[in-house]
């Protein structure tokens, strides 16, 4: 929406940068010291793909409680998904205990595909304590990341780019971080990136191509100075949206367009019996849209999805038929976006960056009632996908003849889940879970993450180090290194494919602080991983070779 | 302190010009510059006269409308009339008399928000909603908030008629409550939100049981005379589905408890059945969160986002007081807003809270509002009905670029502008929302076509000329348009802004013999394309986007 800020940006981040960041095409950080400077910075390029189901799941239709089966269909017999026949629930896992044994809807196919890869994880039961039955004030919290009764200005997500990228959006983007630090899906703005003040982190954009034709045929400059009214705040306002807009349009466009699906089929039409409304895959294309811009070197650490349609306060299922309908349509479209989102991913090799999770405001009444739908209830599943997570089941199922106002109560408060996500698969620090609020979950999150990397302050901890330099380096590089106690060290270099292009012949196993030297054999020039082991514990550095 | 005390004198340009675009769907410029000499009593008068609605819309195929006894066409299919219903209300607000009664039937549409597609397979309720809401919008909001209750169209999109004895269905009982009436206030325990709880809900939903849609058009209201929804009954004396059982509520109601009055074969008597709604309706008015719920929403209508505690004193409470004393009338309470030194921002010298141009307009109203400022042209309903359609579609598909899909909200808390705290009105603006806005103004200019026929279309030259007092000096030509187009005054920095740079060029001098040369010649090339590129900065400006 201003060409003169648009010429002055295309010209500070270049195309050279579009493919730097994952990995994909090696050759372009040779000798190009502002590359180097992002490869050093990425050192943790996970990304977290939140999808929120609008609405309120119904959690029981979704995971089946096997052991209280007779009391969950006594509750909702005019619903409930039938124990035999042709389109029973699916048993996940006939291994698990009894209170763990799950059903999935039947047409969850690909979910329980994705388990039996282990790629998928459910949360049993999560909630918040004095569940509000309010839609929008339950999502409020979920996304503002508080109590029942606390009202926060800004949501968690955006605290915690806030806390890493301090100065936004003044300071953004930058070479180093050329990208929109968050991404919705869609077109408007939810609360979720909002930060205490000014505008969110995020951006909304539907495709990146249109949006950037769109922003760059319309706009003035803005006012220099803004009045000091409510309507100059307003100004100020839209003007930091514009200037986002600006900012990231071609950057978003050109990552797009350098990126590119893999031959995996993204699902479209719910194959059974549903209203119209529900017939078009509503998740696949915002995934597909997602996996692409990761492909295409985006540095983006979070993306919102959001799909509809769950608050089946009525007619949730046919009433001829209680495993189709509006509801059975959603989980069949999860599922298979999911599966075809991950099998993306995996073809490009980038899955392991990615961590996905639903979420949705509450869960639904146990009991159903006379219009084949349910009313607003508490604690609902959470789903989990990703192929660096612990599968399994979290929690133990309902106690259908416990229940809390006639709702599911919690096992889980929804923030052990986010918590785990924060602190072990973007490896944040004390300091970041403090500015996120999740500092009273730490200890009790839930152990889903499987890749983890530890952080600097809890490697410390457990007083165990490592820094290595000079870096870039043409030749050889010095690994400091420290252990408290005596342990056995392995010091691997390998190459960004995982292969080992040489180790460090024994290096000292006693405790305390040494120094080693690794001198490179005659490898191509490029990123490389240090990679140090002791104590049953990895430490990974970057290094960059350029002869 | 900010106050309500009404000022006093004539108006002058820019506080008529405020008036009038807080007040109406939005003001000519002739009516700018009318309006300017009315004294504020004066004014207030006009705005109150009722505007009445225009014939009900066409259906093109049979030439007639389809509100009983007339009937839909049987060969189409139920949503063809949807969009109609939604040309027929833009064209309402475009045409309507420079009163507030359109812009109250807006307000009250954000406020007892409605879904179109789950009602659009009986197409007279939409119309029927929007005449109970222009029924009542000068009139009575209690009188409204019990029509609204057994209103065909609420009755299906909330799903009443599906509430039933033994099998309560709360999705009216709990936005009644928590979006209609006493709001939602902070909680003091499980499931209690100070202004209602839990118990409420379950108590309101029972005494609702038993109502259900009249898709006959036989139950007629018979002070609105408009047709509405009915008690369901086997019998015709005794309500077949009521709840009978005892109605307690708790203490936010006193534990008002209310019992059905009459019962005839087991069943309350159908009069018996609205009593018990005429009793709650008192009961939940009765509740000081209800004016203030209500005066708050006001208040964010009309002056701005932002309460403050001074605010809630020295405004809403007085103003809810005022409602209260006048049983739920609302046009005091809207005259006293509307001519208080609060409104014009003259009750404190500081200017750091000035409200006026502070409104972001929503999308109806800088779509509405830019027709109705240059009163451009458009197909009329009566004369050129398939152009009218076509436009108005386009018209609507603007509207849902800009963010607002009109009577079709993502939630049943309606457009998120309306209660999605803490930002309110800024969700209107996101990246794609705002472009969508400026890119507007560029269609505004070129025109909306059908083929190769303009449907409307700003010719700038033109309005110039019938409008701007001496369009040869620049510096009146831009401080009229300034004056009519944005809410705020600009500070000589952004005015020259305009001023030059569109004229870019040319120069102030220049320009005047650049439009003596047009006027000598009759050769418009110049200067048309130098003043449509100042109306497209102008409108493409942040300060547009405000009234």
């Amino acid at each position: 929406m201003d060409r003169r800020l648009f010429m002055k940006l295309s010209s500070l981040t270049g195309s050279g940068l579009l493919l730097s960041l994952n990995g994909i095409p090696l050759h372009a950080f040779q000798g190009d010291s502002l590359l180097h400077k992002i490869a050093k910075s990425s050192s943790n390029d996970r990304v977290l793909v939140l999808i929120e189901l609008h609405g309120g799941n119904d959690g029981l239709n979704t995971i089946i409680p096997i052991n209280h089966y007779g009391q969950y269909y006594n509750s909702r017999a005019n619903i409930a998904i039938p124990q035999a026949g042709l389109r029973s629930y699916i048993t996940l896992d006939s291994t698990l205990p009894d209170n763990q044994q799950i059903g999935l809807h039947p047409d969850m196919v690909a979910a329980k595909a994705m388990y039996d890869q282990g790629h998928m994880a459910v949360i049993q039961n999560v909630s918040y304590e004095n569940m509000n039955g309010s839609h929008f004030r339950s999502r409020d919290i979920w996304m503002m990341g508080g109590d029942y009764d606390e009202y926060f200005n800004s949501g968690w997500m955006g605290r915690y780019l806030d806390h890493y990228y301090p100065g936004y959006p003044d300071n953004y983007p930058s070479i180093q971080y050329p990208d929109p630090l968050a991404i919705e899906i869609g077109t408007g703005v939810s609360l979720a990136f909002h930060r205490e003040e000014g505008i969110p982190a995020g951006l909304s954009i539907q495709n990146p191509v249109a949006f950037y034709n769109l922003i760059n045929s319309v706009g003035v400059d803005p006012p220099v100075s803004i009045p000091d009214t409510h309507a100059g705040d307003e100004i100020e306002y839209i003007m930091q949206i514009e200037k986002q807009a600006n900012n990231y349009a071609e950057r978003l466009k050109d990552v797009y367009m350098a990126g590119s699906n893999s031959g995996a089929v993204y699902p479209d039409l719910y194959p059974y019996i549903a209203p119209a409304s529900a017939a078009h895959n509503p998740l696949a294309p915002q995934l597909k849209i997602i996996s692409r811009l990761i492909s295409g070197g985006i540095g983006t650490k979070i993306f919102i999805c959001r799909i509809g349609g769950f608050d089946t306060h009525a007619n949730q299922v046919e009433s001829n038929n209680t495993t189709m309908g509006p509801h059975a349509a959603l989980l069949y479209h999860i599922s298979t976006a999911m599966k075809a989102f991950y099998e993306d991913l995996q073809n490009l090799g980038l899955a392991d960056r990615v961590l996905s999770m639903t979420f949705s405001e509450f869960g639904r009444r146990v009991a159903s009632n006379g219009s084949y739908g349910t009313d607003h209830g508490n604690a609902a599943p959470m789903l989990v996908f990703g192929t660096c997570i612990n599968p399994g089941v979290y929690g133990t199922n309902p106690n259908l003849s416990q229940l809390q106002y006639g709702n599911v109560p919690m096992q889980f408060d929804y923030r052990q889940v986010f918590t785990s996500a924060v602190k072990d698969w973007f490896n944040s620090s004390d300091e970041a879970i403090q500015a996120v609020k999740f500092q009273d979950f730490v200890d009790n999150r839930i152990d889903y993450v499987q890749c983890k990397i530890l952080s600097t302050s809890e490697l410390f901890k457990e007083n165990f180090k490592m820094t290595c330099y000079p870096n870039p380096t043409q030749s050889s590089v010095s690994i400091d290194y420290m252990i408290q106690n005596d342990s056995e060290v392995h010091i691997e270099i390998l190459d960004l494919t995982s292969r080992v292009v040489g180790t460090v012949e024994k290096p000292p196993s006693q405790a305390g602080s040494h120094t080693v030297v690794f001198q490179f054999p005659n490898v191509a020039s490029g990123t490389y991983l240090v990679r140090l082991r002791a104590n049953e514990a990895t430490l990974t550095e970057k290094i960059m070779l350029n002869h | 302190m900010a106050s309500l005390v009404p000022i006093s004198g004539v108006l002058g340009l820019q506080r008529a010009a405020h008036l009038l675009r807080r007040a109406t769907m939005g003001p000519s410029v002739l009516e700018i510059n009318s309006w300017a000499n009315m004294t504020i009593q004066s004014a207030i008068v006009a705005l109150m006269q009722p505007d009445t609605l225009q014939p009900f819309p066409k259906d093109p195929n049979t030439g007639t409308d389809w509100i009983y006894p007339n009937v839909i066409d049987p060969n189409q299919i139920n949503n063809v009339w949807s969009p109609y219903t939604k040309s027929w209300w833009l064209e309402n607000m475009r045409g309507s008399s420079l009163s507030i009664h359109a812009r109250m039937m807006w307000f009250y549409y954000t406020h007892f928000p409605m879904i179109m597609t789950r009602i659009e397979w009986k197409p007279q309720f939409p119309i029927d909603y929007l005449r109970l809401i222009h029924f009542y919008a000068l009139g009575n909001y209690k009188e409204l908030a019990k029509a609204m209750c057994i209103d065909n169209a609420m009755l299906i999109h909330l799903d009443g008629r599906l509430n039933i004895k033994g099998s309560p269905q709360e999705n009216f009982g709990r936005e009644f409550l928590e979006l209609f009436t006493v709001g939602k206030g902070s909680i003091q325990g499980p499931g209690n939100y100070t202004s209602f709880s839990e118990v409420d809900v379950q108590a309101l939903t029972k005494l609702l049981t038993g109502w259900g849609e009249d898709s006959t058009f036989q139950s007629i209201d018979p002070v609105t005379n408009i047709p509405r929804g009915k008690v369901k009954s086997s019998d015709g004396v005794s309500a077949s589905q009521h709840d009978i059982s005892q109605k307690s509520f708790s203490s936010a109601f006193s534990n008002t408890s209310i019992q059905t009055g009459s019962i005839i074969n087991g069943n309350a008597s159908i009069s018996s059945v609205s009593t018990e709604l005429d009793e709650s309706i008192d009961m939940i008015f009765n509740s000081i969160f209800t004016a203030k719920h209500f005066c708050r929403r006001i208040y964010r209508e009309f002056v701005y986002y932002k309460i403050t505690p001074e605010i809630e004193t020295d405004i809403i409470d007085p103003l809810a007081a005022l409602l209260v004393s006048n049983n739920f009338q609302v046009m005091p309470v809207l005259e006293m807003l509307l001519s208080s030194e609060h409104f014009y921002d003259v009750d404190t010298p500081a200017t750091s809270d000035n409200n006026i141009g502070a409104i972001i307009k929503s999308p109806v109203d800088l779509v509405i509002g830019t027709i109705r400022l240059f009163n451009l042209s458009v197909p009329l309903p009566t004369s050129a009905l398939t152009n009218h359609y076509n436009l108005f579609g386009q018209l609507e598909s603007q509207l849902s670029l800009q963010g607002l899909e009109l009577f079709e909200p993502l939630d049943v808390a309606g457009h998120d502008a309306y209660f999605q705290e803490p930002h309110f009105q800024r969700n209107w603006i996101s990246a794609n929302y705002l472009a969508n806005r400026y890119k507007f103004a560029e269609y505004v200019i070129s025109g909306f076509n059908s083929g190769s026929s303009v449907l409307m279309k700003l010719d700038v030259l033109s309005f110039i000329v019938n409008h701007v007092s001496n369009p040869s000096d620049a510096q009146v030509l831009v401080s009229e348009l300034v004056a009519w187009l944005l809410p705020i005054n600009l500070d000589t920095t952004r005015f020259d802004y305009f001023k030059n740079e569109v004229f870019l060029n040319l120069g102030v001098l220049n320009w005047t013999s650049e439009w003596q040369n047009y006027q000598n010649t009759s050769n418009e090339i110049v200067v048309r394309t130098q003043l449509e590129l100042l109306m497209l900065a102008l409108m493409q400006s942040p300060e547009y986007q405000l009234y």
